[in-house]
């Protein structure tokens, strides 16, 4: 790639007590790519991506987003990373006591100089991108099923055009069908946004079919990134361990 | 890539009539009333030149498109970028003929008809939730070895023990104010020793057990409108019904047992520290020694003016438990609602605690206590 890498990630060590999560961690992802975060429960995947998002700043190492360096951020350049991110979290975080409409609207209400009307308007765009009904914007979180409070989700993910979206385990507690159609969503999103997209995922279909590179987590560090075809040849015991479990295996006979 | 930041901007060419649209169409460099072509403009046939656009996002998109059509015509796009071209394929697709569902907005008869509807079916609740309450426990109350004693210990140091300095403190406080105030008018009479009546049965009689009340149902009472009131949003409530355990009788029944034993124990501590306040002050201002003090109490009150005090803090405790976990128990969905739950739970707490005190009042006034 002669573009540098939209996310580096540098020499990051993280420590809870005496317990240490990531050691001498690298891990670079490119513009426009669909990169999958996996490892086994404990790896710090969670940890790792929300350093990589800045809300736990990092104790060693060098987190850079955009080509901007935010190991120590500064205030104006969180608001304008801030602005070029949008991270969908596990259980959707929407706001509980705002509508799907206003939970949309509330960071192009804060970031933008347009008109409320305008605001509105573009705030119904994505919540139809996202795949919603309109007749879910007028409704509260607590009223969704759990599919659509991850749309809704999505929906305020992508409020400000994006350049970088996080997702947080994007398909855990769909059902199949509704796990695939968040997946070919992901996808057909990040090819007519040109979105770069970093998730953490558990899904083997979502690997398969809407990831472009697996960077693999395990012995504190990033030990594989490559597609998922390559990865699961990979020699490594852990990777091995990881792929050759029933679930998966199923998965790629089909 | 450091660029430099352009705003988006449109440039209108009469005599060529070509409205050229540059810079970036991106969210943060848009601004309000960007796409409103002039009036004059409205007329005549235009052509729409993008092919300056250097940025272009959904936002911007959209723009383009209520550009296109408010003029008159609708021009198609000049010099329009392949990949501009597809973004506005997929904004054109997925916006929405219909306006956003704009929420209902009640008028002031029909609000307030809701408000009173609710304060009806808000006491309703209450009353359901005492009487569920009282079944739930009265039959377990028979059978007190089958109690969750080890939880109500728990309880009885959190709400009892550690609300301790801040009662004993206020009490103390309060046992001076009362002191200075009353002091000065009986020195006038020379009637200092008075202020031993005077301190010991506003002391006894109603300041300590209130203040206690008062404390309590801000320190303790929110706290348990606001654990149930999260556990009912996370389903914890639902889960201890599912494995076969009543969540009023786990929740809501050890801070009962709980604060029926701390309240009167509270009380009695204010009584000891307000009435040592007034002392502090009595000897310091108004030349009433503690010996004058303690002697002249015995004389001063009657042992019922503690009792008076002393049984009424059950009363206080009861309440307060019952209005705090119904108010944890009746919330439902957000976040939002545990702080109105918490809020609403001190309010009435103390609304109701200060009534029934009233009650009592008249109630000792006519037995003659």
């Amino acid at each position: 790639m002669s573009e540098p890498p939209i996310i580096r990630v540098q020499g990051l060590r993280t420590q809870f007590g005496d317990t240490v999560v990531h050691d001498q961690l690298d891990l670079d992802v490119n513009r426009g790519e669909i990169l999958a975060i996996v490892g086994g429960s404990g790896t710090g995947k969670t940890v790792l991506l929300r350093q990589m998002i800045l809300l736990d700043p990092p104790r060693v190492g060098r987190i850079e987003l955009l080509g901007r360096d935010f190991t120590r951020p500064r205030a104006e350049d969180l608001r304008w990373v801030r602005e070029r991110v949008g991270v969908l979290f596990q259980q959707g975080a929407l706001f509980t006591a705002m509508t799907v409409l206003e939970n949309v609207m509330l960071p192009m209400l804060e970031h933008s100089r347009l008109g409320r009307a305008t605001i509105q308007e573009l705030a119904m765009l994505r919540i139809r991108m996202a795949g919603l009904p309109s007749t879910a914007a007028g409704k509260y979180p607590r009223e969704l099923s759990g599919g659509m409070v991850k749309r809704a989700a999505l929906a305020r993910a992508l409020a400000l055009d994006p350049e970088i979206v996080f997702l947080d385990e994007p398909t855990s507690g769909l059902d199949p069908v509704g796990a695939a159609a968040f997946d070919e969503l992901v996808l057909e999103l990040k090819e007519l946004l040109g979105l770069t997209v970093v998730m953490i995922t558990h899904d083997p279909d979502t690997l398969w079919q809407a990831s472009d590179r697996v960077a693999f987590l395990a012995e504190k560090r990033v030990v594989a990134v490559a597609p998922v075809a390559e990865l699961i040849k990979s020699p490594q015991t852990d990777i091995q361990r990881y792929f050759s479990s029933a679930r998966t295996q199923n998965r790629r006979a089909n | 890539m450091p660029e430099s930041d352009l705003p988006a901007r449109i440039i209108t060419d009469s005599d060529a009539s070509i409205m050229r649209c540059e810079g970036d169409w991106s969210l943060e460099h848009l601004t309000r009333g960007l796409t409103k072509p002039r009036r004059g403009n409205r007329r005549r046939q235009w052509s729409l030149d993008v092919s300056a656009i250097r940025r272009l996002d959904t936002a911007g998109a959209m723009l383009l498109l209520e550009l296109q059509e408010r003029l008159p015509g609708r021009p198609a796009f000049r010099g329009l970028q392949p990949r501009h071209a597809a973004l506005l394929e997929l904004v054109e697709e997925h916006r929405d003929p219909e306006p956003a569902p704009s929420p209902i907005r009640y008028g002031p008869l029909a609000s307030l008809g809701k408000a009173t509807l609710e304060v009806l079916s808000q006491s309703l609740a209450f009353l359901t939730f005492l009487g569920e309450f009282a079944s739930d426990a009265l039959p377990r109350l028979l059978r007190p070895f089958g109690l969750r004693w080890k939880q109500v210990v728990g309880e009885i140091q959190q709400a009892g023990v550690h609300a301790l300095p801040i009662l004993g403190l206020l009490a103390f406080l309060t046992g001076v104010v009362i002191a200075y105030q009353g002091g000065a008018p009986l020195e006038q009479y020379g009637a200092n020793i008075l202020i031993v009546d005077l301190l010991t049965i506003t002391m006894l009689r109603e300041m300590a057990p209130l203040m206690t009340a008062i404390i309590v149902a801000g320190r303790t009472g929110s706290s348990y409108a606001a654990q149930i009131g999260t556990m009912r949003i996370t389903e914890e409530t639902d889960a201890l019904r599912t494995l076969g355990i009543g969540p009023l009788e786990i929740l809501a029944l050890p801070k009962l047992l709980a604060l029926l034993i701390a309240m009167p124990l509270l009380t009695m501590f204010a009584d000891a520290l307000g009435i040592m306040g007034g002392m502090v002050v009595a000897h310091t201002m108004f030349d009433v020694s503690f010996t004058d003090f303690l002697n002249r109490m015995p004389e001063a009150i009657a042992p019922s003016s503690f009792w008076v005090g002393i049984i009424k803090a059950p009363v206080f405790a009861a309440i307060i438990v019952a209005v705090s976990c119904h108010h944890g128990f009746a919330v439902q969905g957000s976040a939002e609602a545990v702080g109105k739950a918490t809020t609403r739970s001190v309010v009435q707490s103390i609304f109701l605690v200060i009534v029934a005190d009233a009650a009592f009042s008249i109630i000792f006034n006519l037995v003659g206590l």
